[in-house]
């Protein structure tokens, strides 16, 4: 496949933004994606737009963007992939270079959540399954479909709701030194474990927020990327799958399939065969605690039930075997559903350049950053590794 | 506050201007069941059906009109049950707009000998969340729009739970 590279990339603050609209907030990573990679507008050939929408204003985001941006007349496409969309509007950016159709392309995630009222949003969310089997009779909620895999994880692998926790502190942590996060403010064993249930056993403080925000990268071929750049940061393998929609076709509750499948396949092309001593820094989706824990299991870090000991370990911290979530996850940073996954490049492109804040800057050895964005409940995974070289 | 257009209010937490739209939008949809047709008339006759390729034996549940490995449209229908094993399971406590009105409720997958699987409300004494592993049994009850409704409920012989 043709090389490709991000030369670009810019991040909006994620939070309750009461003071920007879809376009507007849009336009803060836009911005500062084309201010970072050197060019203008009308460099770009093709863009994306990844936004899963339903509760904001617009229903055409990916124009909208575009007019406000000034990026019409270029080409353009919106993209859906539930939490994973983001990803996957990397992807059709990437593929746009990889098949000559365009040298520089930029993938926008964005997410505008706060425009309608919290139990609508539960209502919505709550259908991103199989609506008709598991929603309509059941009201199955989002934090449900993952409180039955942390269920029956917890059954197999005498896992206890701290240990849930543990991830929550983790990540609130590393949010509290980002000031792009939607929670900067650490929280204790205690808090998390004496906050309300929200779907036993998952709790609110397992859950991450509601949230908008936005991202956005710039992604060129080698030879465009060379001219822009002295630190292009290549897509060295992006690995894609599905799974079941109804969570009742699942074969076991304890780990995402699609995940293990898409990791397998990015750590195919980029040459991976032991993720722990070759990857310098994760960003997972860590979308409730639990995930994390499936997440460290389907992407390989650790064995099958040994997630829990990794957490315990503090084996997932800045100075661990392998830090995940330095920059709060989706737990503290937020989870503006169409923007994580680019959210996710950028973090992987600012730990790889070494510009991230001192204090949560991962070592880079290998010049070597894992991505791992599920949408749904393992309904899509896309599993990205970037690199320096 | 008082020169503000009507349709504009200030946040409360933030003091932003917000433009609150005033087309407010309901959506109800109108969804084919035809080719699932025998599923309906065996809830209404106190049975769970899933559907089951004529051809390759396959069977489906939640059941559906076609077999995507043979690519023909002919299914025999066949009664789940009555046991199930619980796989999974989960108290659903902040719910959405449309079950706001519903006590916390539990949700959980089982599995049935047959090897398929059915998510369903779990109707146990006291709002009593089982253990995985508990062996329940599949009925047919009516929703509080009296529409019938498979759920799972404890088997007759009583706890099935497993040891701990």
């Amino acid at each position: 496949m043709t090389k490709v590279a991000i030369v670009g990339a810019g991040i909006s603050r994620f939070g309750r933004r009461t003071d920007a609209n879809m376009n507007a907030l849009a336009w803060e990573s836009v911005s500062a994606a084309l201010e970072d990679a050197g060019i203008e507008q009308k460099d770009i050939d093709f863009y994306s737009v990844g936004n899963v929408g339903v509760w904001s204003e617009e229903s055409l985001p990916a124009v909208t963007v575009g007019e406000y941006a000034g990026l019409t007349p270029k080409g353009t496409m919106r993209v859906e992939a539930a939490c994973a969309t983001g990803s996957a509007a990397i992807k059709v950016a990437r593929d746009s270079i990889a098949s000559g159709s365009a040298k520089l392309a930029m993938a926008v995630g964005l997410e505008k959540m706060y425009g309608v009222p919290t139990p609508t949003i539960v209502e919505l969310i709550g259908r991103a399954g199989n609506y008709f089997w598991e929603f309509e009779n059941f009201g199955l909620t989002f934090p449900g479909y993952y409180a039955l895999y942390a269920s029956a994880y917890m059954a197999k692998y005498e896992a206890n709701e701290e240990d849930l926790a543990l991830v929550a502190v983790k990540n609130h942590y590393y949010g509290s030194l980002n000031p792009f996060a939607q929670f900067q403010k650490q929280v204790s064993i205690d808090e998390v474990m004496t906050s309300k249930y929200v779907a036993h056993p998952l709790k609110l403080l397992d859950s991450s927020p509601i949230t908008d925000g936005s991202a956005a990268v710039i992604l060129a071929d080698e030879e465009t990327a060379r001219r822009l750049t002295d630190t292009p940061v290549w897509i060295k393998g992006q690995g894609v799958a599905s799974g079941s929609a109804n969570l009742s076709k699942r074969s076991d509750f304890v780990s995402l399939d699609a995940s293990v499948m898409a990791a397998k396949a990015a750590y195919s092309q980029a040459g991976i065969k032991n993720p722990v001593e070759e990857i310098d820094v994760a960003t997972v989706h860590d979308c409730f605690t639990i995930a994390e824990l499936m997440a460290y299991e389907d992407l390989g870090f650790v064995g099958r039930g040994k997630a829990v000991q990794l957490i315990r370990d503090e084996q997932t911290y800045k100075g661990g075997k392998i830090p995940v979530n330095l920059d709060g996850g989706l737990k503290a940073k937020g989870h503006p559903i169409g923007a994580t996954g680019v959210g996710m490049a950028v973090e992987a492109v600012k730990q790889l350049r070494r510009e991230a804040p001192k204090s949560r800057q991962a070592d880079i050895r290998h010049g070597v950053a894992l991505t791992h964005n599920v949408g749904g409940t393992g309904h899509y995974a896309y599993v990205t590794l970037y690199g320096l070289n | 506050m008082n020169s503000t257009p009507n349709a504009i209010k200030r946040d409360e937490k933030t003091g932003d201007p917000l433009f609150i739209d005033r087309r407010e939008l309901r959506l109800r949809y109108e969804i084919p069941v035809k080719d699932i047709y025998p599923f309906f008339d065996g809830l209404r006759e106190g049975r769970v059906l899933a559907s089951k390729c004529k051809i390759c034996l396959a069977l489906y549940f939640p059941p559906q009109g076609s077999c995507p490995t043979c690519r023909k449209s002919d299914m025999d229908w066949v009664e789940l049950g009555p046991t199930a094993k619980l796989l999974a399971v989960t108290k659903v406590c902040i719910k959405p707009q449309s079950f706001a009105e519903e006590e916390d409720y539990i949700l959980g997958v089982g599995e049935f000998p047959e090897g398929v699987r059915a998510l369903a409300r779990l109707l146990f004494e006291g709002s009593r969340i089982p253990k995985i592993g508990t062996q329940m049994r599949i009925a047919v009850t009516k929703d509080s729009g009296e529409n019938p409704l498979y759920v799972f409920v404890p088997t007759e012989a009583g706890s099935n739970e497993p040891a701990p």
